[in-house]
């Protein structure tokens, strides 16, 4: 590894160098448009010629029809959003127990339950689900939605969960069991503090799962301050006139509390996947 | 990361044989416990994954599903597209990543750096990412005709015609997910002890004979389980082929699920929507089963 | 609590001289009947706003419990769908989708109400060549009435850029605008070849015609009607038939698809013409990259009526489709908007419903909600046609007449129409989502098929569809 240094660390620098170029450049441009004014639309350009916040302006302030709900979309994603994220904790929490702790015989079936919801597609599910939703009248309400969502989060959740508390020493269950607590004690005073630090990664994951998601959202929601945020900005798709440059701020505002937690948590997240499958190999 | 935290733990690490005592609860009442602790999971689960299935299952039996969609040009255009999409974005992400990886498997601040923007395309959500690269190609005021008419190349209709349009689609899904596989394989990659690359330079392998005698035999079952893994999940995609072309131009560019969609609210059937599950329903099962076998 | 029989008098008293003081009766409360209307949301806010006035004078007038919501047509529809599938709909509904993918196929599987005492009771008023839009197939009752009530309008017409005309050294005026068949298109191609020359830097890329032949629109498939219609064609027999095979028929479509492939080969129509969603061509001509298209809504002097009064009166025009390769005036193709009534609704007062209708329809309410869409729809009512807005359109700053709407009105009154065919067959809805006549000319102008093998091949697919359908 010591030879041909130079060409190496240079071939290296330039597929880098391509690589950053090529993950960028639609972030670059999606904030590029959304500074473009509405009449530099239409001619295509490498720099903005003319920058302006106004189409930030426009969004924030709900001055075009377009975003006319913006403020009630974004109570929505966040509603959802935050549901989803206390629904998953809890789901995912006391699954994660059960199988880290309890190590009962069912528990095989319980594993290979949550695996199997976790790689079947969702939108497979997806029409189904909205002629159940249908059947029983939950389409425009949140509850369908936040079902879903708790649905496919919780086993990537329960999973990560369950990997970081095979970490903790069953020695600590027996001492406690020994001092008499419950299972149930043993969930609250002990289990639950000590894995709160992943119960604030997977939380957060939780929530932007959530927040991400279009095609149930698409489907369940119907009434136009019902919908969240993605759904919102679907719509600009539909019509002949649309503003891409409020689009693109809107997506701006959309992407900016992902980006920022998902660079906080990183870390956290990719880790139960990766140990859950190497230790298989 | 745990280490850390059990000796944080006041209790200590007391090594009693109390492991006779612990396990003075039946296997019986062991379950019990078990189950009532999984039960939000297991009922979410029978409620909004079995019942689904379950019309998808009841679908699949039903002869005239089959008559109709396989008669159907746009149908049989749409398992093409997605045997594509699947097997062309999932592979070729797959064995970039591992590439990435490799490159990217050193502690050097470059590294690091470049990982914190490379992770930017997971980051920002679906549609985002997706709206600023259809504005992209747009064949009229998109920047990429700008870009290769400047390069001499002319312009073109990208998301006009059938092929440049899936092109554009597997070259989204790249750029979305590698960050997140080279990730996965970075991890698998750190997994691998330092002693075994030594021996192998002291041995002297060069880059590709290492490659080859260590890192692949180490990497090849998580690299197997990831590429299973990401097909499924990319036969189920929804978002990025909807937003990108919608299925257009001529319901040419469909994949099972917007076709699904399409069915559904375009066509109005609903039957034919869950039917196209149904139709790669015993496909999908397999995956399922062989991934839950090889990841347990 | 009464326990007592003079307790119980006096809080009877009580009650009942408390409610005579309440202008809310509770006795009259608890007979309050209820109505769940869902609405398409206009295109502009005086729509929405005149129809949330007659709402009110509703639910004041008659006392009744009105609760109507407000949607975007490609939601409104997901949510009809879903509703009728879970048999649990509204008392009204009104799509801008119902005409092509609603009325036709619910009313086959029987789950819509019969409106033909509506139609029968407004008849006078209405102007009768719209109303066979509503007047479908019941395939449970076996027999075919009117199972909507039909509206407002929208058609085909054409919009140029007078003052690109004028540039080309041509006469602008749209009278004097021919409009044979060969004549017509020619006057377009010339347009483009003369501004080409005059100045190659700015209109370098302007292209004559905006004709939409795309896949993914639905323009295409009403120019393509249009065509179809001069070339003499038709898909299907008054009673559903296919008889698109038929000898006259068949060779019309042929001419048809060849009429657009030879169009689209001659340079005069931009290449991306293949893929232009609905709006794309608004967005051309707009920007002034082709100097006319033939657009089926009012859509694009609406945009300049508000974004750029200049370009509305002064600068561009409406004209009508030309004249058939036969000499004849066109007949032009209109989808009329129709309101229905599920039968599995949430309160199932047909009577109040159709009330209700008839409410809305009254001439001055009508007018005032139809004319808050700025011309974009047009009264389906003799009464309310009349108004002079339709016939002079808008007004505009010193005394500039109106040069759109009035030939959008003449084309409606004066002209013969069509309504489109899915009254006829319901499986027409299903053919119109699939465009498939745009696919036949990607055929044509893609795989560079001969215009009848292209035909062969949509007449196929369309009665496949056709015998699918149940």
């Amino acid at each position: 590894m010591n030879r041909h240094n130079w060409t190496t660390t240079a071939l290296r620098a330039a597929i880098l160098a391509i690589v950053t170029a090529w993950t960028i450049f639609p972030i670059y441009y999606m904030v590029t448009l959304a500074l473009t004014p509405w009449n530099d639309l239409f001619r295509p350009v490498y720099v903005v010629h003319h920058p302006t916040l106004d189409n930030f302006k426009f969004v924030l302030l709900q001055e075009s029809p377009f975003v006319k709900y913006f403020w009630r979309w974004l109570g929505n994603s966040l509603l959802v959003s935050t549901a989803v994220m206390l629904a998953v904790l809890a789901v995912a929490a006391l699954g994660s127990y059960a199988l880290a702790r309890i190590r009962f015989g069912l528990g095989r079936y319980v594993s290979g339950m949550t695996l199997f919801t976790y790689i079947i597609p969702a939108s497979f599910l997806s029409i189904p689900f909205f002629k159940i939703m249908g059947d029983y009248d939950l389409l425009d309400t949140y509850w369908a939605l936040i079902f879903a969502m708790t649905t496919f989060a919780a086993p990537y959740a329960l999973w990560v969960l369950w990997d970081y508390a095979k970490t903790i020493p069953n020695e600590i269950d027996e001492s406690a069991a020994i001092d008499g607590a419950g299972p149930v004690a043993i969930f609250f005073r002990m289990y639950l503090p000590l894995i709160t630090p992943t119960l604030i990664a997977v939380g957060t994951y939780a929530f932007f799962f959530a927040w991400n998601e279009y095609l149930y959202a698409v489907l369940l929601l119907q009434g136009e301050k019902m919908v969240t945020l993605p759904v919102g900005m679907g719509n600009f798709l539909t019509s002949d006139d649309s503003p891409w440059n409020l689009l693109m701020a809107l997506s701006v505002i959309y992407s900016i509390p992902p980006v920022i937690f998902y660079y906080i948590f990183r870390r956290y997240l990719t880790h139960g996947l990766v140990s859950g499958a190497v230790q298989g190999t | 990361m745990a280490n850390g935290l059990v000796s944080a733990n006041p209790r200590g690490l007391i090594a009693r044989s109390v492991t006779a005592a612990a396990d003075v609860l039946s296997p019986r009442s062991r379950n019990l416990q078990g189950l009532l602790f999984s039960l939000p999971l297991i009922l979410l689960f029978l409620a909004f994954v079995v019942y689904p299935l379950y019309f998808v299952v009841t679908q699949a039996l039903d002869r005239y599903t089959y008559e109709v969609l396989f008669s159907d040009p746009i149908y049989v255009q749409t398992v093409v597209n997605t045997l594509i999409y699947v097997g062309i974005a999932v592979n070729l992400k797959l064995f970039l990543a591992l590439l990435l990886s490799g490159l990217l498997d050193d502690d050097s601040r470059s590294t690091r750096f470049l990982s914190a923007i490379f992770l930017l395309p997971w980051a920002i959500p679906v549609l985002p990412g997706i709206l600023s690269v259809r504005w992209m190609m747009s064949s009229q005021w998109g920047i990429l005709n700008l870009i290769t008419e400047d390069l001499g190349l002319g312009t073109h209709h990208w998301l006009a015609s059938r092929w440049t349009a899936m092109t554009a689609l597997i070259l989204f899904h790249i750029w979305k997910y590698l960050p997140f596989w080279t990730v996965i394989l970075l991890a698998a990659r750190r997994g691998i002890p330092r002693q075994l690359y030594e021996a192998a330079s002291i041995d002297g392998a060069d880059t590709l004979q290492t490659f080859r005698y260590v890192s692949l035999p180490l990497l090849a079952g998580i690299y197997l389980i990831c590429s299973l893994l990401s097909m499924v999940f990319t036969m189920g995609d929804f978002t990025n082929v909807w937003l990108m072309t919608g299925g257009a131009p001529g319901d040419s560019t469909h994949v099972l699920a917007t076709l699904a969609y399409r069915y559904t609210f375009k066509v109005g059937k609903i039957d034919w929507g869950v039917g196209v599950f149904a139709t790669a329903l015993p496909v999908t099962l397999l995956f399922i089963f062989v991934l839950i076998k090889k990841i347990r | 609590m009464a326990h007592t029989r003079r307790q119980f008098l006096k809080t009877a008293v009580g009650a009942a001289a408390a409610s005579g003081a309440l202008s809310f009766p509770m006795v009259s409360r608890a007979q309050q009947k209820k109505l769940t209307v869902w609405w398409n949301r206009g295109y502009y806010k005086e729509e929405d706003e005149a129809m949330l006035k007659i709402a009110d004078e509703f639910r004041k007038g008659k006392n009744v419990d009105l609760d109507i919501s407000f949607t975007i047509q490609e939601d409104l529809l997901k949510k009809i769908h879903s509703a009728m599938a879970a048999r649990r709909g509204p008392d009204v509904a009104f799509c801008f989708y119902n005409d092509w993918e609603v009325m036709p196929k619910y009313a086959w599987e029987g789950k819509l109400v019969e409106t033909t005492d509506v139609i029968n009771e407004l008849k006078p008023r209405y102007i009768e060549k719209f109303l066979p839009v509503a007047h479908v197939y019941d395939n449970v009752a076996k027999k075919r009435a009117y199972y909507g009530v039909p509206i407002e309008c929208q058609t085909m017409h054409i919009h140029y850029w007078r003052d690109l005309v004028k540039d080309a050294g041509m006469n602008d005026d749209p009278a004097k605008i021919p409009m044979d068949w060969n004549g017509y298109w020619d006057f377009w191609r010339k347009a483009q070849e003369a501004l080409r020359k005059k100045d190659p830097t700015k209109y370098g890329k302007v292209y004559g015609l905006g004709m939409t032949e795309s896949s993914s629109a639905t323009d295409t498939i009403y120019n393509f009607e249009m065509a179809l219609l001069s070339f003499g064609g038709t898909i299907f027999s008054e009673d559903g038939k296919v008889v698109a095979d038929q000898g006259a028929n068949r060779d019309a479509i042929v001419k048809t698809l060849k009429f657009f492939a030879d169009m689209f080969n001659s340079g005069y129509v931009p290449p991306d013409t293949l893929n232009w969603s609905d709006g794309d061509n608004n967005a051309n001509f707009h920007s002034k990259s082709i100097v006319m298209t033939p657009n089926p809504s009012v859509s694009i002097p609406a945009h300049q009526f508000f974004n750029n009064p200049d370009n509305y009166f002064n600068k561009s025009a409406t004209i009508e489709w030309p004249d058939g390769p036969d000499g004849k005036k066109p007949t032009y193709m209109v989808a009329v908007k129709t309101i229905l009534i599920p039968k599995d609704s949430t309160n199932k007062d047909v009577p109040l419903a159709k009330d209700f209708i008839k409410f809305v329809l009254e001439p001055n309410r009508f007018g005032e909600y139809i004319k808050g869409a700025n011309g974009r729809w047009f009264p389906a009512f003799k009464d309310v046609a009349a108004d002079p807005f339709f016939a002079k359109g808008q007004a505009g700053k010193g005394g500039a007449v109106d040069p759109h709407l009035p030939t959008v009105t003449r084309i409606y009154l004066e002209r013969t129409t069509r309504v489109f065919e899915h009254y006829k067959n319901p499986a027409n809805s299903q053919i119109y989502a699939e465009n498939v006549w745009g696919k036949a000319m990607s055929r044509t102008n893609v795989d560079k098929w001969p215009a009848d093998k292209a035909a062969d091949e949509a007449i196929g697919r369309i009665k496949t569809i056709v015998a699918q359908w149940r």
